[in-house]
């Protein structure tokens, strides 16, 4: 992209976050919106500086990161394993690619409370919330890759004598690198995703359960502070795997 | 170095809805080391399915193809590597890590592997190119690294299917040249499928004709002119006269076969 063309795309993007601020600002000071229901932005900021002066919204923090970065790591190896498993034969991958999207549609939300059921309120079931949410799409992308592999390069395996480990991690795997990689983005986004709202439907620590309190307490300031810590966090985290996950050959 | 035999071959296919179809039959030759030949014929005369069974990536449905005394039933790149049409290069390899593909599959440690596909494509012109991506290539230069790849197992025979059918005239014919003096100076046999007249008469030591439905040979035939050839050969009596034979063996029959021509 040209340098003139990347400075406009920059620029309106200010613009359009340069809007938002103020509009927040004039709603909140001429507009009179009550700060019930949105707080001064000045105040929010302050607060958002406050919290992170705590060691309390560290350890929360740490919590949250904590519960994502395990729940990712199960889901990716399990959504690996299993893709890798049902793509072996036919019948298994025409019947498991169809299961995976299912779950992948499926709101899980709505198994939440077995969730805390099964596993409590700690942070296992946020765990494994964020794990289940991240598997289906991560399994049915490997699934899907692994089976289409084009025919000409399998034949080139075949002409060239490929054993068949050499023919399932160097053919098969690098063919099907872009639509796995792909599969663990998709995973990253939903792993962080859910395991926020596990913290708010119910959990006894993390910035999604500090929210909660908040918003219980009717603390509207600190709700908004702790929102945009979440957005802010889960924003890097998203951010750093994506571009560790990125394809780099199409 | 030893003798390609095919004898009485023949291959069938049963079709989705159950028919039986042969793809060819009665085929016998015999290609001797270090021959450059080429096949031509119409579209669906099994020149594929031929070239396929002669490298062991498909099996006959009767006859046999023999190596020397080994009767080839599977591939096996050390004797009959195969360049194909479509190149057929990993893009998510680099280029030297594609010629050294067969090498890596054959168990060669990464270090011999690295050594020898630089050397095959200092052989073939590409070392400035060993670290870029296929996508990075022409077509012309992608088919280049696609021969270094055949050529690093050093086969007895190289099995060539179509393999400048992808490229525009200009590049194929230059590539054509080139290749064909390098494969010359290496000694190597050569079995070549073409649907060009002019590429199956200019390499070629003999040129097999074979005609369609079902696909056998119609002819064999020698072409005398002494090796190495340059572009001067086309311009000869020789030349144009095989050519006006081809013409007639080849494209003259299609023609007339063919469902388009109405009477």
């Amino acid at each position: 992209m040209k340098a003139s063309h990347l400075a406009k795309v920059w620029g309106l993007r200010l613009l359009l976050f340069a809007v938002i601020v103020i509009a927040w600002v004039f709603g909140t000071n001429v507009g009179g919106i009550s700060t019930l229901i949105l707080p001064k932005i000045t105040d929010v900021l302050r607060a958002c500086v406050e919290l992170l002066g705590t060691a309390d919204i560290w350890a929360r923090i740490g919590v949250t990161v904590l519960e994502m970065v395990i729940a990712f790591l199960i889901a990716a190896s399990a959504g690996l394993v299993a893709g890798f498993l049902l793509s072996r034969r036919e019948m298994t991958g025409r019947v498991g690619e169809i299961l995976l999207s299912w779950g992948y549609m499926f709101p899980i939300v709505l198994l939440y409370p077995m969730f805390l059921l099964w596993t409590g309120v700690g942070i296992e079931s946020k765990i494994l919330y964020g794990a289940v949410n991240g598997f289906f799409p991560i399994a049915y992308n490997v699934t899907l890759g692994l089976r289409n592999v084009e025919e000409r390069y399998l034949k080139v395996g075949r002409a060239f004598r490929a054993s068949p480990l050499h023919t399932d991690m160097v053919i098969k795997m690098g063919a099907a690198r872009p639509m796995i990689l792909s599969g663990l983005r998709l995973g990253v986004a939903l792993v962080t995703i859910s395991v926020v709202v596990a913290e708010l439907l119910g959990s006894t620590t993390g910035l999604g359960n500090a929210l909660q309190e908040a918003s219980t307490r009717f603390n509207a300031v600190d709700q908004y502070a702790l929102t945009i810590l979440l957005i802010a966090l889960t924003a890097v985290l998203q951010v750093i795997m994506e571009r560790a996950l990125r394809s780099r050959h199409g | 170095m030893s003798q390609l035999v095919v004898e009485d071959l023949s291959v069938e296919y049963t079709s989705m809805s159950g028919d039986r179809f042969t793809a060819c039959t009665d085929i016998n030759l015999t290609i001797e080391s270090g021959e450059f030949v080429t096949i031509i014929g119409p579209s669906g005369c099994g020149k594929s399915t031929l070239l396929h069974c002669l490298g062991g990536l498909l099996q006959p449905s009767g006859g046999s193809v023999k190596l020397g005394e080994s009767v080839v039933d599977s591939p096996d790149p050390h004797k009959a590597s195969f360049v194909f049409q479509d190149y057929s290069l990993f893009p998510w390899k680099s280029v030297v890590d594609n010629v050294g593909m067969g090498l890596k599959f054959a168990g060669g440690s990464k270090k011999e592997v690295a050594a020898q596909a630089r050397e095959k494509l200092e052989f073939v012109g590409l070392t400035r190119f060993a670290d870029r991506y296929p996508r990075e290539l022409s077509g012309g230069m992608q088919q280049r690294v696609s021969l270094a790849r055949a050529l690093a197992l050093e086969p007895q025979i190289l099995l060539m299917d179509e393999p400048f059918g992808a490229l525009d005239e200009q590049t194929r014919r230059a590539l054509g040249e080139e290749m064909s003096q390098i494969l010359r100076a290496a000694g190597q046999t050569v079995v070549l499928i073409t649907h060009s007249l002019d590429e199956a008469i200019f390499w070629a030591d003999r040129i097999v004709v074979m005609s369609a439905s079902p696909g056998r040979i119609a002819e064999v035939i020698e072409v005398k002119h002494p090796q190495p050839r340059d572009l001067s050969f086309m311009a000869t009596e020789e030349f144009q006269q095989l050519r006006v034979h081809l013409f007639e063996k080849v494209e003259f029959n299609q023609l007339q076969r063919g469902p388009k021509v109405s009477a």
